[in-house]
């Protein structure tokens, strides 16, 4: 806590733009935020944003009634090969915001409140490198990665066979924790999706405290 | 922006299936997802948390405040819950997760912004059970193709009406029918009203020596048989095949309007039932009966799904079977040997309403005169035939093959104050199984005195008719204080429907058909008559017609389900299996039996035995 503290103190004397010193107030309510982009590749250094959807989380309701659903302008081509995952094709995103804009409206829905997501470095970075520039840091809110909270709590390496990797893909979260799947892979119903991961792990983790190991079945 | 998976989604709910696209997009966008881990509590009130929930995954019960060990509803996936707390001020209900569960949540500014809107939606909550049930038909008839059977007879082509007098000649009459292009007319003779045929006349001129100026009202046939033009077309032909008829006058109320000819009216047929009739009505060898039954099992899983009233499948499916064993009778009875024996089909099938074949019960009044030597072979050979052709034999052997149920007619008096005098269970069904007698083949007559017998006897005896009323109540209806339905324990917590619910309709109105001495066999007839006898209200009689004709579905849905299956079939139907909506519909519909028995009951006084 004490780093973290040091660390936002940093971020917040190096921030360009007054304009979004919000981000570093104490947060408004108890809300989290989960988000997920679709993009068009896996390298945050090369690839940029094509869609992005944000959810509040609120204890254990998730609402998707003041979810934020951004479409960019897309800066390159989209591949095909990601096409075939998230169907936007370029036609589709022409009338996409442009990338600061974006940026702005996922900033203002954010606050300073904290971030949730499945391997959530890499939206953040997809995100930082758009804000980077425009802020002169990157994202400074607390994040809670879905992988680490799951390993957290089902991880037990003396079970673990040997050789055997610890299945951490969506898929298997999502099945491991009985969720339903929703149809088409999209920005939003990942981040609908990863929230109801969220939700369904925080309630296991308070069981936990409250009578020890959650049962491996 | 509504996504298309929760438009998917909301599509599969009911009522929001029958919500506009604009309508659905805007309780999409009004959707919050929320999570409930297993026995939580869902706050549900018109205070602070006014919402309906629509289940993603999991289940959820439905309880009353006072009492949470009685379970009053369930909601799997794809279900809505909700509506009656925030509907009803005075419904007071807590709702549990079973298991872990995830819910659409919807603000209830929304819903009644939804129910004000749109009135398919809005009568799905607000409809009582007889509205709910007939928009339930009306929504599987209107999903399915335009099926002709169902159609009204005002929409056949119909031939010009011509009306002439008993005494006008011959020549006149075809004078006039040239000018309207039609080869019938209808005959006003002596006060009655008849029809004669192109070929009648010709008949007439050719074969019985009339002259151009003989008085039409002789060769006219008496009475004419009429059909009533919002009538369903398959009752038209119904009429057809059972008076051996082409013609039908087509009347509105008392007015003659036109002439229904066969040929127009097969060719509105373009499908399975007429030609059902047709290959019956060729059928010329016991191989040609075997076809038909095949085609009657097709056409009956068809018109199931055409969500066709399982009433009116069943009037069809047993005409058809009745045309279908007296044509047996006369393919086994080539010489004419027992053509004076009258052949009468009983119980469910003399009431009309068997659908799917589950067992036969019939019997054979024979003239005294007759002696009986050749006419039991005769019965075994009819009998063995018949479970060829799928007509299973029936458990308690009620068959004509049994000696005790083929009699002369002095034998069959006998039979019966044998059952009046000395009273048993067996005698009981016995009674009952006969009264719902309906003939066949051969001589009418027989079976009408038959039944005035059994009525004298009903009424010289004031203590006979509340004793054999006693059985409606025998078997508990499965439901619960609060309106719970009580399932067998097994897989699919299945219900036995017939003794549940169908038993107690019909053995009630039997008993009160006996007393009130009403002719029709079929349930929903006897109900009709009922209501017009002012033993019940319209609206009760309506309703508990509508019940049984729901129970009745169910049943007949649950046993074509087994028999594609290959199972036995049986009377029980798994609740797993039923949508929610047609849980709730089952509720209702034991309630209304649980009103109905307490009615004869009351009119019966059997608090008293």
């Amino acid at each position: 806590m004490f780093w973290q503290r040091i660390h936002q103190a940093w971020l917040k004397k190096r921030l360009k733009t007054p304009q979004y010193a919000h981000l570093f107030d104490p947060p408004p309510d108890d809300d989290v935020v989960c988000f997920d982009c679709e993009t068009t590749g896996l390298d945050p250094k090369k690839d940029s944003i094509i869609s992005l959807s944000a959810i509040k989380i609120r204890g254990h309701e998730i609402c998707t009634s003041e979810s934020l659903n951004l479409t960019f302008r897309p800066e390159q081509t989209v591949q095909g090969d990601s096409i075939v995952i998230h169907r936007l094709r370029n036609m589709d995103l022409s009338e996409g915001l442009a990338p600061e804009e974006a940026a702005h409206w996922f900033l203002r829905f954010v606050g300073s409140r904290p971030l949730v997501g499945y391997y959530l470095e890499f939206d953040v970075a997809m995100v930082n490198r758009l804000i980077r520039p425009m802020l002169g840091i990157p994202l400074p809110n607390r994040q809670t990665d879905i992988s680490e909270l799951y390993t957290d709590l089902f991880h037990q390496p003396w079970l673990q066979p040997e050789h055997e990797v610890f299945d951490l893909s969506f898929q298997a979260i999502r099945e491991r924790l009985e969720l339903p799947g929703l149809g088409q892979h999209d920005a939003f119903n990942d981040a609908l999706m990863t929230a109801m991961m969220y939700v369904k792990l925080r309630h296991l983790k308070a069981i936990k405290k409250e009578k020890g190991p959650v049962s491996l079945t | 922006m509504a996504d298309q998976d929760t438009l998917a989604y909301l599509t599969q709910v009911l009522p929001f299936d029958r919500l506009n696209e604009t309508e659905l997009a805007q309780a999409a966008d009004a959707l919050d997802v929320v999570y409930f881990p297993q026995d939580a509590q869902i706050p549900l009130n018109r205070q602070g948390s006014a919402y309906l929930y629509l289940v993603i995954k999991g289940r959820v019960s439905e309880c009353h405040q006072s009492d949470e060990s009685a379970q009053c509803g369930l909601y799997g996936v794809h279900a809505a819950f909700g509506a009656s707390s925030l509907l009803d001020q005075n419904a007071h209900l807590v709702y549990r997760a079973l298991e872990e569960t995830v819910a659409y949540r919807l603000p209830f500014s929304v819903f009644e912004t939804l129910l004000h809107s749109n009135n398919a939606f809005e009568a799905f909550y607000f409809h009582d059970i007889t509205q709910k049930l007939s928009q339930f038909h009306r929504q599987l008839q209107e999903e399915s193709s335009s099926e002709a059977m169902m159609d009204a007879v005002s929409i056949a082509p119909l031939h010009a009406l011509i009306e002439v007098n008993g005494a006008t000649g011959i020549q006149a009459c075809v004078e006039k029918m040239q000018a309207q292009q039609s080869d019938a007319c209808v005959v006003h003779h002596h006060d009655q009203v008849g029809i004669v045929t192109a070929s009648d006349l010709l008949r007439g001129l050719a074969l019985e020596s009339f002259d151009l100026q003989s008085p039409v009202g002789e060769l006219a046939t008496f009475p004419v048989i009429t059909i009533n033009q919002g009538d369903f077309l398959f009752n038209a032909l119904l009429k057809m095949t059972r008076y051996g008829v082409d013609r039908l006058v087509v009347r509105d109320g008392q007015t003659l309007k036109g002439v229904l000819h066969q040929k127009e009216l097969m060719s509105l047929f373009a499908n399975q039932s007429g030609l059902v009739m047709l290959t019956l009505e060729r059928a010329e060898t016991f191989d040609d009966l075997k076809q038909v039954v095949t085609q009657i099992d097709q056409l009956v899983a068809g018109l199931s799904n055409k969500g066709v009233k399982t009433h009116y499948i069943a009037k069809l499916v047993n005409e058809l079977h009745r045309k279908l064993q007296a044509k047996l009778w006369s393919l086994l009875d080539e010489d004419g040997r027992f053509d004076d024996v009258t052949y009468v089909v009983m119980g469910s099938e003399g009431r009309s309403e068997q659908v799917v074949r589950t067992d036969q019960d019939n019997a054979v009044i024979f003239p005294d005169h007759l002696s009986r030597d050749g006419l039991m072979a005769f019965c075994e050979h009819f009998n063995q035939k018949l479970i060829e052709l799928g007509f299973p034999p029936c458990p308690g052997n009620i068959m004509l093959s049994n000696p005790e149920w083929c009699l002369s007619e002095q034998q069959w008096r006998q039979k019966l104050i044998q059952w009046f005098d000395d009273p048993s269970e067996d005698g009981f069904m016995a009674l009952a199984i006969l009264f719902d007698a309906q003939v066949v083949r051969g001589e009418a007559q027989r079976l009408e005195d038959l039944k005035e017998a059994l009525w004298q006897q009903v009424e010289k005896r004031p203590m006979f008719l509340p004793h054999f009323a006693l059985s409606v109540s025998q078997f508990e209806t499965p439901i619960g204080l609060f309106g719970r339905l009580i399932t067998q324990k097994d897989a699919g917590h299945s219900i036995d429907i017939k003794k549940g619910g169908i038993f107690p309709i019909v053995h009630g109105i039997r008993c009160l058909a006996l007393e009130g001495r009403i002719e029709p066999t079929n349930t929903h007839w006897r109900i009709r008559k009922l209501m017009d006898a002012g033993v019940f209200s319209e609206a009760f009689g309506i309703e508990l017609g509508e019940t049984l004709n729901f129970l009745n579905t169910l049943r007949l849905q649950a046993m074509l389900h087994k028999k594609m299956q290959g199972k036995a079939v049986d009377n029980r139907i798994e609740t797993d299996e039923l949508s929610h909506f047609q849980q709730d519909l089952l509720k209702e519909a034991f309630g209304v039996v649980n009103q109905f028995k307490k009615v004869i009951e009351q009119h019966f006084k059997l608090e008293n035995y």
